[in-house]
């Protein structure tokens, strides 16, 4: 287990890095773009806060039920400014603004803030896999050079799919000892560092296009 | 609750199997995508290519038609109308000179519409189809076009070339082809751009061809252009297109404005089409 700080560490930088790299040409940067970059600074702010914490061996779960509905809406968003179907903006609108009500519901009466909101990630990271998909659709015949947000989705559906199923069942991992869901963090942190490697790949893509 | 080691483990390899599946299905979502997203953008080029080659064709044929019309009228007009109103001018002369119970006023005035339809008929026949433009080649059929409008017109028509011998540039495609570009641009700078000088230059760099129609006329916005252009220009374009070359506008509302075509080598032209 004593990599896993020092993984913690590595995403941390990237993060921070790439919060930076972003910010700078934020200005420039049309509107999905934008969102990425206030995600991954909320998600630096947040997974460093929940670093310190778990470094000094409190319980940093509250931070996850307000991390998974920052995210949750900064993905809502990102998918609404990136398509250009109006009908599928309607329909982010009012499906986000559920489910974002949803979860303050889930987490103030459902949940406890001390543990996983279990149920909670399982309606928001969902509902981002089903925008991610339709997403996927809607760009299918797209030319190979469009100034698309495909790689940057791809890391989505493979990240959120993944943090779907860890944190469905981190409840269960409470009972378990850390040695034990060792594999299962390895990979959820490997894979948020390819996402936030497929982010900068997509940036510097864009950028490229001009 | 879990209260031995071994349930832990086992719960934590379900999970962890759950996990590797549904990363697998991912990657297989994602490939499936890419996969088929590069199938359908690649069906989608050949159906725009197959389309593009399509008009091209079209074009080409339609400008050939065109070509092959204007010869047919050119040749009618010359050998048929033509000789049969030089007939007429002849058999009014002898009228002319013979006694006859004629008006011999009223025979020299048919005499004098006969002679103005003949050469009505010849410019028509030589606009159509210049022989010079067969016999010579382009660039003395541009000079013909410079001493007529020099001699005929209030405007001043000046052209300029480095070819001399334009059978290794040219075909006879090709000389038809910039001779009707060169006689579409002079009708548009007279008629839209009301230009006092046009200047025409033939270049010929290393088989590579630069036709450069420049004009003082009140010029144009080229923004209009974007919205719409005319028959003419939409003529030139295809000409252009067909021969494989390139072609640049510039102009500035009273300004004047500046065609410039460039033409690869004989070899590489109009093998796109």
């Amino acid at each position: 287990m004593k990599y896993l700080m020092t993984f913690n560490i590595v995403t941390l930088v990237l993060l921070g890095t790439l919060s930076i790299l972003m910010s700078l040409e934020f200005k420039k940067n049309e509107l999905p773009r934008k969102v990425i970059a206030i995600y991954l600074i909320g998600s630096f702010i947040a997974q460093g806060i929940a670093t310190i914490y778990w470094y000094f061996g409190l319980n940093n779960l509250t931070i996850l039920h307000i991390y998974s509905l920052f995210q949750f809406i900064a993905f809502s968003a990102f998918f609404w400014s990136a398509t250009e179907n109006k009908t599928k903006q309607r329909w982010i609108t009012v499906i986000s603004g559920i489910v974002s009500c949803l979860l303050v519901i889930n987490s103030i009466w459902n949940e406890s803030l001390s543990d996983f909101n279990s149920m909670g990630i399982f309606i928001s990271n969902g509902t981002i896999v089903a925008y991610s998909i339709t997403y996927f659709f809607e760009i299918l015949g797209a030319n190979l050079d469009s100034k698309k947000y495909l790689i940057v989705n791809a890391g989505v559906l493979m990240f959120i799919s993944e943090s779907l199923v860890v944190f469905l069942f981190g409840n269960f991992l409470k009972e378990v000892a850390l040695i034990d869901q060792a594999v299962l963090w390895y990979t959820h942190i490997s894979t948020y560092i390819i996402f936030l490697l497929l982010i900068f790949w997509n940036h510097a893509k864009l950028k490229r296009i001009g | 609750m879990l209260n031995s080691s071994e349930s832990a483990e086992n719960i934590t390899i379900y999970i962890a199997l759950i996990l590797f599946a549904v990363i697998a299905l991912v990657l297989v979502i994602i490939l499936l995508f890419f996969v088929s997203r590069k199938k359908i953008v690649r069906e989608k080029m050949e159906s725009q290519e197959l389309k593009l080659r399509h008009k091209s064709d079209l074009i080409r044929y339609n400008i050939e038609t065109q070509e092959k019309e204007r010869h047919r009228i050119a040749e009618d007009l010359h050998d048929d109308v033509g000789s049969q109103l030089n007939l007429i001018s002849l058999g009014l002369h002898r009228i002319n000179k013979i006694e006859s119970t004629l008006d011999k006023e009223e025979t020299e005035a048919i005499l004098l519409i006969t002679e103005g339809v003949i050469d009505r008929v010849r410019s028509l026949s030589h606009d159509l189809l210049p022989p010079i433009l067969e016999k010579f080649g382009l660039v003395a059929a541009l000079e013909e076009v410079e001493f007529n409008y020099n001699k005929t017109n209030s405007i001043e028509l000046n052209f300029k070339t480095n070819i001399e011998n334009e059978e290794p540039i040219f075909d006879v495609n090709d000389r038809l082809y910039l001779y009707r570009i060169c006689q579409e641009l002079i009708q548009n700078s007279l008629k839209h751009g009301k230009a006092k000088l046009i200047r025409i230059s033939l270049l010929n760099k290393e088989g590579n061809v630069h036709l450069s129609i420049t004009d003082d006329g009140v010029g144009f916005d080229i923004d209009d252009l974007q919205s719409g252009k005319g028959m003419g220009l939409m003529n030139i374009e295809n000409r252009v297109e067909i021969l494989g070359g390139t072609m640049t506008i510039s102009s500035k509302l009273h300004e004047g404005s500046t065609f410039d075509i460039y033409l690869p080598k004989k070899a590489n032209r109009g093998k796109d089409n």
